[in-house]
């Protein structure tokens, strides 16, 4: 009879969160309980890597210092190169009269709580509201798309995995431009690829990255490498696995994206000889916007700095 | 049962199996989560049929929900219905012998894991994976370890 009723009580509650929203605020407020739960069981890692910090030998960090600075140089390089790429790429965009640029600024996020649920693959992290985050926001990792938010509180957000199987988002063939829907499968190390006809040319090793096209990711962050496919003439569509570039389950630091869509100046796409002083322009402008959107959190970890910007100012002269 | 009800080490367990289960595991690990909640409430259940019953599991698997931002309704359903089963078993399995007692941990923990996987599948998650039965092995393999030392806590007190 107990059983009955409570198991009546348990199918309402499970029919009313899974269908309609209306237990949504009640159950992110009392999820906020798991918390402290969750800082507790954090501790053991946490104190695993400060003593791996404070205990380090001298000359271990100088060996690390030593190779993070050849390693900062080498990017460096790079980045003198990609900034007169994204420079160029800039005055094509303008010749084409292409109005958006996407600008991006990221924070460096920390990851808090992990979901228990092997099937429900979202991670806390802890930025929130105070520090600018919104629903929908990019989180990466340093190598690739992790997923987005989809809770923001004042301190701390929950963010959807983009393997969870509920989560699907927009790609790109980086060789060919293909695009296609990469989609969560509930497994860590693998997405796959929805409606691929198996006329379309995409083979292993491809690598994908986001397409932008729906607008919620911001376009060229790498998703994942294409490690099968498989062609069922039984089946309309090719079975594509991909595995996803970012480390998703063990990437303890993040980096929130901060994208936003803004227009060009209105003189610039016209003036075809001013590139120097549009890319300045396009440069400059996200900076101030982001220190907006940062100014809550002066934190030292508020790595911001758009390539571009200095770059392009070195340009110029 | 004659003695008082030990509140001590009930709490103390209770409080170590969520913290368990939220303990954050890495990778491939996460599948094999042992039921670390349900281990704790089998064992009570069992322990102190007469105080604690059907609505002591449903609320300890609603506090799992609550907590782990799943499904509201989903633990806590299994939860009862395995309370539910181990009461029709009544007193016999406390005679058992501890394999015996791991077999009907075993039934019990993939009744639960099928309850969790029915929701899951109405809810619209993709839970047709075999790693969905990986935690019904680790928690009959913990079952032997958590019986014998909760026991010999509760002998003390």
């Amino acid at each position: 009879m107990k059983l009955l009723i409570l198991g009546a009580v348990a199918l309402v509650l499970l029919a009313m969160d899974s269908l309609t929203t209306w237990l949504d605020p009640v159950t992110s407020r009392i999820s906020q309980a798991s918390l402290p739960l969750q800082w507790l069981t954090n501790l053991p890692d946490r104190i695993g890597e400060w003593g791996d910090e404070a205990l380090m030998l001298r000359v271990q960090l100088e060996e690390e210092n030593s190779f993070l600075r050849q390693e900062l140089l080498v990017y460096k390089g790079q980045l003198q190169r990609m900034a007169a790429i994204s420079a160029e790429n800039t005055r094509l965009r303008n010749l084409l009269n292409a109005t958006e640029m996407l600008s991006d600024k990221v924070l460096v996020a920390e990851l808090i709580g992990v979901s228990t649920d092997p099937l429900n693959h979202s991670i806390v992290i802890n930025r929130g509201t105070a520090d600018g985050a919104y629903v929908g926001q990019p989180v990466l990792d340093e190598k690739g798309l992790m997923g987005q938010v989809i809770e923001v509180r004042e301190h701390n957000s929950k963010v959807l995995l983009v393997t969870d199987d509920v989560h699907a988002l927009p790609v790109q063939v980086i060789r060919n431009g293909v695009r296609a829907i990469a989609e969560g499968t509930g497994d860590f190390r693998r997405l796959s690829l929805r409606y691929v006809s198996p006329t379309v040319d995409i083979k292993e090793d491809d690598i994908l990255v986001s397409s932008g096209l729906g607008g919620r990711f911001p376009s060229g962050y790498p998703v994942g490498t294409v490690i099968g496919v498989s062609r069922d003439p039984g089946q309309p569509f090719m079975t594509v696995d991909v595995e996803p570039a970012a480390n998703i389950e063990r990437s303890r630091h993040l980096l929130l994206v901060f994208s936003e869509i803004k227009d060009f100046p209105a003189g610039a796409d016209q003036s075809g000889l001013n590139f120097g002083v549009a890319s300045d322009d396009s440069g400059a402008e996200p900076e101030q916007s982001a220190q907006e959107t940062l100014a809550p959190s002066s934190e030292p970890e508020t790595v911001a700095p758009e390539p571009p910007a200095e770059a392009s100012a070195g340009n110029g002269g | 049962m004659g003695r008082p009800f030990s509140s001590l080490v009930f709490i103390f367990s209770l409080v170590i199996a969520y913290g368990l289960y939220f303990y954050p595991l890495r990778g491939e690990m996460t599948y094999w989560r042992p039921m670390f909640v349900f281990v704790v409430v089998i064992f009570w259940l069992r322990v102190e049929p007469h105080v604690l019953g059907v609505g002591f599991a449903w609320l300890a698997g609603l506090a799992l929900d609550l907590l782990s931002g799943g499904t509201l309704g989903q633990n806590a359903l299994a939860m009862a219905i395995v309370a539910y089963l181990l009461q029709l078993a009544g007193q016999r399995m406390s005679n058992f012998s501890v394999w015996h007692q791991m077999l009907v941990v075993t039934g019990l923990a993939l009744f639960y894991q099928m309850v969790t996987i029915v929701v899951s599948l109405i809810a619209g998650k993709a839970a047709d994976n075999w790693f969905m039965l990986y935690p019904v092995l680790s928690t009959v393999l913990l079952w032997p370890f958590v019986t014998i030392a909760l026991w010999k806590l509760y002998k003390i007190e």
